[in-house]
């Protein structure tokens, strides 16, 4: 009887347990991964998998075929720590821009990836 | 690529409160005293010297710089403005205050006070790893099944360490062969409820951090295989120990005794060993990234750092969702 109430409870305890995640992955972003827009966006959003340390994640963004251009500063956003933003200070002219993200999760695995968007047609 | 550093403090960490937890609830529920300083000392200095080791590879690895290239200001920085850093600084403290009470002569409070500093060190090493992503109440649930994996993981494997070394003095003819063969045969006991809180915690772990069979095939699931076979290799030669050779204690011969001791003194050795692969894979098992699930959102376009998991590749895959 004594085993049978230690299975149940064992039994009960594995059942309870759900999968996680244990890397930042980039779930979604604004603007969208290969997206194009009609305007430039003020700021950028990308949302991972899990929290991410804005002390050591970055976001770089650089016109496809030339120069990197300067952001505001990468935060956390206030409701949601597992969104990164970095504002875009001076709208972005027509043309592709790659974003390139180094996201350092709050377990300290670091993940990196990049993705492009398109203003204006 | 594999952050040898990194895998290297959390193995010295893992260890030395491994036996710093083992030897001293060894010593208060087993063999009624305290644990020898000889051994308390140097597996507080191991385990305070490699929390500092366990930062500095952090700090190079989240700061993409070598080791040698780590300043005062990255690791400040990862102190003040991280969740590691906000648990490491408890680390470190506590880590600071084990080696203060080993150095100390104390008595049974001391083998109280480094039981309790340990088993909180063990938690704070859950809370840094893989358990400690979720955040919220269930972060907490895995963390605190975690730490109660890695404890009763410390009573079974670091009590290994005082067992041998009664069962050295037994077998040399020391030492009063009932109270040793009480000893060991609580011990024995003490070990196989361990054992059970090790695997149910253990598989615990498991749902969380692989949810399909097919993470098997990673460098993950392949250092787990291994561990888990190795751990297989432990239950064996436990079992030997508790069906074959503790019974010939009870022997009325006294050679017969002490051959006896002295074999369960050189199986207890040979699980040490196992048990010190059990911990480097459990190490390197920190360190790499579990298998995801392949369902939520395309990842082929990003990679893992350190990892083996896709490679970064033209990304025009557009995102199911806008946030």
């Amino acid at each position: 009887m004594r085993a049978l109430i230690l299975c149940l409870l064992a039994g009960s305890w594995l059942a309870y347990t759900s999968p996680a995640q244990a890397h930042a992955f980039l779930e979604q972003a604004v603007p969208k991964v290969g997206s194009t827009v009609d305007s430039s966006p003020t700021e950028l959003r990308l949302r991972f998998s899990e929290a991410v340390e804005p002390a050591f994640s970055r976001i770089t963004l650089a016109k496809k075929d030339g120069g990197a251009i300067a952001l505001g500063p990468v935060a956390v956003d206030p409701g949601d720590d597992r969104i990164l933003v970095a504002a875009v200070p001076a709208p972005l002219p027509p043309g592709v821009y790659r974003v390139s993200w180094r996201a350092v999760s709050r377990d300290t695995h670091t993940t990196t990836g990049d993705f492009t968007f398109q203003v204006g047609r | 690529m594999i952050d040898w550093p990194l895998v290297g403090a959390r193995f010295v960490h893992l260890t030395a409160l491994m036996i710093l937890a083992g030897s001293s609830l060894f010593a208060l529920l087993i063999a009624g005293g305290v644990p020898p300083r000889r051994w308390l000392i140097p597996a507080a200095a191991a385990a305070a010297l490699s929390a500092v080791g366990w930062l500095f590879a952090v700090a190079a690895a989240m700061s993409d710089r070598s080791l040698a290239a780590v300043d005062a200001a990255t690791l400040r920085l990862v102190l003040g403005a991280t969740a590691f850093g906000h648990v490491w600084k408890v680390q470190l403290a506590l880590a600071g205050a084990t080696l203060a009470v080993a150095a100390w002569r104390g008595g049974r409070g001391c083998s109280v006070l480094v039981f309790a500093l340990a088993a909180a060190l063990l938690t704070g090493v859950a809370a840094v790893g893989h358990a400690g992503m979720a955040g919220g109440s269930t972060g907490l649930l895995h963390i605190g099944n975690d730490a109660v994996h890695l404890l009763a993981a410390a009573v079974w494997l670091g009590g290994l360490v005082p067992l041998a070394a009664l069962l050295y003095r037994a077998s040399s003819g020391n030492g009063s062969p009932p109270a040793t063969l009480h000893a060991i045969e609580r011990f024995s006991t003490m070990a196989i409820a361990a054992v059970a809180v090790v695997l149910l915690t253990g598989t615990a772990n498991l749902q969380w951090l692989l949810n399909s069979a097919a993470g098997i095939a990673s460098d993950w699931g392949r250092v787990l295989a291994i561990k888990l076979g190795l751990v297989a290799g432990l239950l064996v030669l436990a079992a030997i120990n508790r069906l074959i050779l503790l019974p010939r204690l009870h022997s009325a011969a006294s050679a017969a005794r002490e051959g006896a001791a002295v074999a369960l003194y050189r199986t207890v050795l040979f699980e040490q060993m196992v048990a010190v692969m059990v911990l480097t894979a459990a190490s390197l098992l920190g360190t790499l990234p579990p298998p995801v699930a392949a369902a939520s959102p395309p990842r082929a376009f990003q990679q893992v750092v350190g990892g083996a998991v896709g490679s970064p590749q033209e990304a025009e895959i557009p995102m199911p969702v806008a946030v």
